[in-house]
């Protein structure tokens, strides 16, 4: 079967445990203001990204590292863009990679219909899943895409026993609010079958991308990478209300 | 960096008698003639110790000399610095003239010179220009004059120390067996009586500085060498440093079979303290970065065929721990390891690396002892015993010697077998007219005009470095080398006059990857798709690629070497098959014991660059080639485990060692230790043979280009050397700049 990717990234650390190849599916139906995969966004092969391949092609290349899998408990992450947006696509690569006994990991904004997510979770061995914004009324200004359908299929997950790291990207003065930190740190306790959450601070590689695309970046966002001394306000707002799941990424 | 050669380092006077000595010895014999020289050369050439100094060993090359490499090869005579605009010294018009009469002298005595003036015609023709240190590149081959590749056997000189020595060689004096042995042994005699010459030399140097406790115990430990085999780590150290300064041998082997046991005796009987060692093998590294080029200084720790594990394993910890506590460029210390050696040892080497300090090196002996054996032809037991010297090639501890003596640009090969033997710039005739790429139809026409033009500078490369070899051993004795390599002393004949086991050597190519990539971007896009012709990538590449963005982009996007791809990495197995077989294969009709190739890398990537007309992989002309059997700049794309899975599939029982600059992020080390162990051991289970880490991040060399001097102890790995990244020229540090960040 073919589908459009922009990438195959291999010995990957920041997509799920240990090793990792990450593939990137094109196609995405949010619209993020601080999206730093904005080549992802559309389903079209442009000028510096995108190619059609074939889900063999990639299984192929997954299979490669399998002795760095092994060694490091890692495996395959899907990403984006959301790779559901391509679902028979993305759940025929996973089904071959669980066939290969291979790790997998969906990265997912959880914006896909449930019923793809009921397929897919039969294959999938680990959720990234997005949180990205409380409040509903920025939710939409600020990804262009309700919150509430995306809760849903994170309930539908949690109650189907799935396992789940929580992805939060924290833009400063965009949606770092103390609600929005308070709610995450709620999310722990909550849902205690959360394996981590993840805050993941804003950086400025994505611009480079902006560029090469044509498109501005936009002018709200910082224009820095996070200082240390923000990062450090975030851990220890975490940290006095008793989070262990939480983790600062770089 | 090296002492730097100056003029009037010992003056005119100094040149006068040592050309003088020379001329008085030619009248006699090569060994006689050895000895004349040697005994003014020292002690007059040594350097006092400072007073921070615990041990001493250091040395200068005047502008006329004798050794194995420094210098220049042999007797040399150089006179590159008193040319020079800057000079040193004003001469009267007298003394320049009789400087110019001794230069005259030099010119056609020099060892190097005679080595040249003994190839064929045909050598000649084929390998052209005389080397001139890299600075004109134009040929894509050239013979260079040097007898570097030596390890000389320091288990035996610790073993038996001066007294030792002299007592085994008197006696075969006795019994030599024909008048060519008796005037080796009474040269090896003398040879090492000089060892005692320096060392009293050095005792009344030392005697000079003030008293400290540092004083004590160098004066203590010399003394002792006049007296007994060394009874302790500092002896033992100190006799090394010693004798390798004489015979300018500058690398180190195996020194944790050599020490360990001197190393654990002193800790066990409390005769040195672990700090009092960490100590004097910090002042040890530092004479080293001072002394010796950074090419050179390897330091061998680890892998199999070592008797005494334990006590060796010490002295790993503590050479390993001393890189750790020191920021230098040099020793290069290398590990190499086994499934099943002491995983402390490996633990410790990646945690070393993650600290930004390039070193160790890691060697897996799992893969590289069988490859040793089949490539050099030799047992395993001896295969055991291989050892990286210099920039990585291969050859036997004591046994052998690895210097490649002859340097092979690929890239410049494949270029004119494209243009009927023409390079592409300058439209000059290098080699014979195997075709033209445009009228070739398949890339096997293409191959075979390559295959020839290669073989063609092989053959000469073969019979040149024979012909070096037959010189050197005609006009240098090398005694005290001789003294401590295999089988000399025993067949009373000197190191390259039919003494050393094994007379093999190794040649270096460049470019192996660029002209991988280039003939597979032929053949994807002109062959197999017809989506260009030859002709249009022939006018493409004389105009540099400027003007022809389309076609750039579509060769520049062709399949790569080290992103894990099956069509780009079998087109680089082809080409490391070729050069690798055509290389012994031109060593069969001579006397070679073997003659393998070894893609290692100084900077010659970057200088031969310059020479190197735009290529088909992308490459525009003046940028570098790809460095030893790595990606070329910025070519890896796919990852980490993409680039070390491509750098694991070249056959490594056909050559004699191959470098692999893997550069990492920072935060790969250090944020996941485990990941990061994991990921080499994978690569290592794979088949991986090598590989050499620099930890840098790219934001530091950036700003180390802004502000160096607050980048000074920022380390990188070069080729097959480390350096401060501040120190390298401009061009190398783009290239370092330029290779990929995993
Ligand atoms: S969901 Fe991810 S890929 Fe899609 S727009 Fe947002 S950040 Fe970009």
């Amino acid at each position: 079967m073919n589908g459009i990717i922009t990438d195959i990234f291999r010995t990957s650390i920041v997509d799920g445990p240990g090793i990792r190849t990450t593939v990137f599916l094109k196609g995405c139906q949010l619209r993020c203001i601080w999206c730093h995969n904005p080549e992802t966004q559309s389903m079209k092969i442009e000028k510096d990204y995108g190619r059609l391949i074939d889900s063999e092609t990639i299984v192929a290349e997954c299979v490669k590292d399998r002795i760095y899998y092994d060694e490091t408990d890692g495996g395959v992450t899907l990403s984006g863009g959301e790779p559901l947006m391509q679902p028979d696509f993305a759940l025929e690569i996973l089904k071959r990679l669980k066939e290969l006994g291979i790790h997998t990991t969906l990265d997912t904004t959880g914006v896909a219909k449930i019923s793809i997510y009921k397929k897919a979770l039969k294959v999938t061995d680990l959720f990234l899943f997005d949180y990205k914004v409380t409040d509903s009324k920025s939710h939409f200004s600020l990804t262009g895409s309700r919150k509430e359908p995306i809760m849903d299929t994170f309930n539908f997950l949690i109650s189907n026993n799935a396992k789940i790291i929580l992805r939060c990207p924290m833009i400063p003065g965009v949606n770092d609010e103390v609600e929005h930190l308070t709610t995450i740190s709620e999310m722990e306790f909550k849902y205690p079958s959360l394996v981590e959450i993840n805050i993941l601070p804003y950086h400025t590689m994505g611009n480079a991308k902006y560029e090469k695309l044509g498109r501005p970046v936009d002018p709200s966002l910082p224009k820095e990478n996070i200082p240390n001394k923000l990062k450090e306000y975030y851990l220890s707002f975490f940290k006095i209300r008793g989070n262990k799941k939480v983790i600062l990424k770089d | 960096m090296a002492t730097k050669r100056e003029i009037d380092m010992l003056g005119l006077d100094y040149a006068l008698k040592f050309t003088a000595a020379y001329q008085q010895g030619s009248k006699q014999n090569k060994y006689i003639r050895e000895t004349l020289c040697e005994d003014l050369q020292f002690p007059a050439v040594l350097v006092s110790p400072r007073t921070t100094d615990i041990l001493c060993g250091k040395r200068m090359y005047p502008e006329v000399g004798y050794s194995p490499q420094y210098g220049g090869m042999g007797y040399y005579f150089d006179a590159t610095s008193w040319e020079g605009e800057n000079a040193v010294v004003n001469y009267t018009s007298d003394e320049l003239l009789e400087w110019n009469s001794l230069k005259k002298f030099w010119e056609t005595e020099a060892t190097a010179v005679k080595c040249f003036n003994s190839f064929s015609y045909e050598i000649k023709n084929r390998l052209w220009d005389k080397y001139d240190g890299g600075n004109v590149l134009r040929h894509p081959a050239y013979p260079l004059y040097r007898m570097a590749g030596l390890q000389m056997d320091y288990k035996k000189l610790i073993d038996n120390g001066i007294i030792g020595l002299e007592l085994e060689i008197n006696q075969l004096i006795e019994k030599a067996k024909d008048d060519e042995a008796k005037m080796f042994y009474t040269s090896a005699i003398k040879s090492v009586k000089r060892i005692r010459t320096c060392i009293s030399h050095y005792i009344l140097d030392a005697e000079k500085l003030p008293a400290t406790e540092k004083k004590r115990k160098m004066v203590a430990a010399l003394s002792g060498l006049l007296d007994h085999a060394p009874k302790t780590f500092h002896e033992g150290i100190q006799l090394i440093l010693l004798v390798q300064t004489i015979t300018g041998t500058i690398n180190f082997g195996r020194m944790d079979i050599v020490l360990g046991n001197l190393l654990v005796n002193d800790l066990d009987n409390n005769v040195m303290t672990w700090e009092e060692g960490i100590e004097i093998m910090q002042n040890f590294y530092t004479i080293l970065e001072e002394e010796i080029w950074h090419f050179d200084a390897r330091i061998i720790v680890g892998g199999l065929g070592r008797t005494n594990v334990a006590a060796a394993d010490k002295f790993a910890m503590l050479a390993m721990e001393t890189t750790d506590s020191l920021s230098l460029p040099m020793p290069q210390v290398s590990l190499r390891f086994y499934e099943g050696q002491n995983p402390e040892l490996l633990e410790k080497a990646y945690d070393v690396i993650g600290n930004g300090k390039t070193f160790p090196m890691l060697y897996n002996d799992d893969v590289n002892v069988s490859a040793v054996e089949k490539a050099f032809h030799v047992d395993r037991q001896t295969a055991e015993q291989y050892l990286p010297f210099g920039c990585g090639e291969y050859m036997i501890d004591k046994q052998s010697c690895g210097t490649p003596n002859v340097i092979i640009n690929l890239q410049r090969c494949l270029e004119l077998a494209m243009n009927n033997g023409r390079c592409l710039r300058f439209n000059d005739q290098r080699s014979p007219d195997y075709g033209n790429i445009e009228t070739y139809t398949n890339i096997e026409q293409l191959w075979s005009a390559y295959e020839n033009t290669v073989n063609y500078f092989l053959e000469a490369g073969a019979k040149g470095q024979e012909s070096i070899y037959k010189i050197t051993g005609q006009e240098c004795p090398f005694s005290l080398i001789s003294v401590l390599y295999d089988d000399c002393l025993a067949a009373g004949r000197s190191i390259f006059d039919g003494g050393i086991k094994y007379l093999g050597g190794t040649c270096e190519t460049y470019g192996n990857n660029n002209t991988a990539d280039s003939l597979t971007a032929i053949d994807e896009l002109i062959f197999k798709a017809s989506k260009y012709s030859g002709a249009e990538l022939l006018t493409a590449l004389k105009a540099n690629w400027e003007d022809f963005d389309s076609i750039h982009k579509s060769f520049k996007d062709a399949p790569k070497f080290g992103n894990d791809n099956d069509i780009a990495d079998a087109m680089q197995a082809r080409v490391h098959e070729q050069v690798c077989l055509g290389t012994t294969t031109a060593a069969k009709e001579t006397s070679l014991h073997h003659w393998l190739v070894v893609i290692i890398n100084n900077n010659h990537n970057t200088l031969w660059g310059k020479e190197t007309s735009a290529s088909a992989d992308g490459r525009k002309n003046g940028e570098p080639l790809a460095p030893g059997n790595s990606a070329s700049a910025g070519a890896d794309k796919s990852g980490l485990s993409a680039l070390l899975n491509s750098q694991a599939k070249p056959d490594p029982t056909i050559h004699a060692g191959a470098v692999h600059n893997v550069k990492l992020s920072a935060n790969f080390p250090k944020k996941n230790r485990n990941l990061y162990h994991s990921l080499f051991r994978s690569y290592f289970k794979k088949g991986g043979t090598q590989t050499m880490v620099t930890v840098t991040s790219r934001a530091d060399l950036e700003a180390a280009l802004e502000t160096p001097e607050k980048y000074a102890n920022l380390l990188v790995r070069v080729g097959g050397f480390s350096a401060r990244f501040i120190d390298l020229d401009k061009p190398t540090q783009m290239e370092i700049l330029s290779r990929t960040e995993h």
